[in-house]
């Protein structure tokens, strides 16, 4: 037999033609479950411009008024470590409208992206959280709330580890005559930074104490709060403080 | 930008495109391995799955994206091939002989495919890969990780095998074989 004779026996070997299935299979198979998808990618790339959409719209406009504000106060929010070191975690600018306080902005010392990313959730959040309530609290419900509002003094008292999310307390408002803006204990009274202010222990329970020094000239804002957690020997140590640094009447 | 990297960046018409370029072949290659349509199938699957797993070790300065996927086939084929010999399953599904009734073509075809899965696996890989799909003896040598005398030697060792072992299909006993009732 020669080569051509046996080339010519080699090719009535044919092989059959692959099912139409293999395509479809290693579409769906394969690629469907392997391949990055564009469209996950678009997603992704969405929220990224959203969020620096959000970014660049918080640098732009930090807290806008709504009204007319008579006075801001700078404070500073101090954080203690358990071996009695302290550092500062944030300084704000802020100011008192119908018992709530209001943050006009904000920075963390140090850190600038931080800094815009927590002004950037400060916008977001509030509307969030708006949101959620229509979803989620029954309208009578929302009524009650609304009309407690106006009994209740708040102050925002620090931020989260990250310090990228505030802390907002509200307590009772005083009702007796000795002109505490708070419900609670009456522990001092103290003038800061010429505002006369009275401090007061609001009723919390558990293991952590609050002072707030309140200064009724001021829609009672707070310009002193104390957060200490009480120890295994009873006595309480001071965790966090609000310290306000200026007043600036307008 | 080459097909394989838009491929892994997600773009399906680019996958298609590769798809369509080399799945013939490589089934093909895929089912004179094994014997087996189902087989080849699974083998071409992984073979393309395989190109799009990070891990994937193909690299476009060192080998061609043909090259590397005959690679690929070979060493399932391969693999399977293996796993089949220990469960004592068949080598290959046409090796029983056809009943004398049946077409002479669908016997020569059987002798033929049967003589090339009794050749030493090395030899068989070989003589596919340069008779059926015409790629050159480089091209063989880097699949099969040889050099390219090695290859050459191998495919006139297997050509030379088969040459005696189809002896009596040769054209003339052919033409005997048609003339029996």
């Amino acid at each position: 037999m020669n080569d051509a004779e046996l080339d010519e026996l080699l090719n009535t070997w044919t092989a059959p033609p692959p099912p139409p299935s293999l395509r479809e299979n290693v579409l769906a198979v394969g690629w469907q479950s392997r391949a990055p998808r564009p469209r996950k990618r678009m997603f992704v790339a969405a929220i990224l411009a959203a969020a620096a959409l959000l970014l660049v719209v918080a640098q732009a406009r930090p807290g806008s008024p709504p009204v007319r504000i008579p006075y801001t106060v700078d404070s500073e929010f101090i954080r203690y470590a358990n071996d009695g070191s302290s550092s500062i975690e944030m300084v704000t600018i802020s100011y008192q409208i119908n018992g709530a306080e209001i943050l006009r902005s904000r920075f963390i010392p140090g850190h600038p992206f931080g800094t815009a990313l927590g002004r950037a959730l400060d916008a977001t959040l509030p509307l969030w959280s708006r949101l959620m309530a229509r979803l989620t609290v029954d309208p009578e419900m929302s009524e009650k709330l609304q009309r407690h509002v106006p009994h209740t003094i708040g102050s925002i008292t620090g931020c989260d580890a990250s310090c990228l999310v505030l802390q907002r307390y509200f307590f009772a408002r005083g009702a007796g005559a000795d002109s505490a803006c708070l419900d609670g204990a009456i522990v001092a009274h103290e003038t800061i930074l010429n505002y006369p202010t009275t401090a007061v222990q609001p009723r919390m329970g558990g293991s952590v104490r609050m002072t707030w020094w309140t200064a009724p000239d001021l829609g009672c804002f707070a310009l002193r709060v104390t957060t200490e957690e009480k120890q295994p020997d009873g006595t309480f140590r001071l965790v966090s403080e609000k310290r306000a640094l200026r007043i600036n009447v307008q | 930008m080459d097909l394989v990297k838009a491929a892994r960046r997600g773009r399906q018409a680019a996958f298609l495109q590769l798809f369509d370029d080399h799945h013939l072949p490589l089934f093909r290659f895929a089912y004179r391995l094994t014997g087996s349509v189902a087989d080849a199938e699974d083998i071409v699957q992984e073979c393309f799955l395989q190109l799009l797993r990070p891990e994937c070790a193909y690299d476009p300065r060192r080998t061609s994206v043909r090259t590397y996927l005959f690679g690929v086939v070979r060493n399932q084929s391969l693999k399977r091939l293996r796993n089949d010999l220990k469960g004592e399953a068949s080598l290959h599904p046409n090796n029983e002989p056809s009943p004398e009734s049946e077409a002479i073509h669908a016997e020569l075809e059987n002798a033929v495919a049967r003589a090339v899965a009794q050749l030493p696996e090395s030899q068989s890989e070989v003589l596919i890969l340069a008779h059926y799909e015409h790629l050159p003896l480089a091209e063989i040598a880097r699949i099969m990780a040889l050099d390219v005398g090695a290859v050459k030697s191998r495919l006139q060792r297997a050509r030379a095998s088969l040459k005696e072992t189809l002896a009596a299909y040769a054209p003339d006993s052919q033409r005997s074989l048609e003339r029996r009732p």
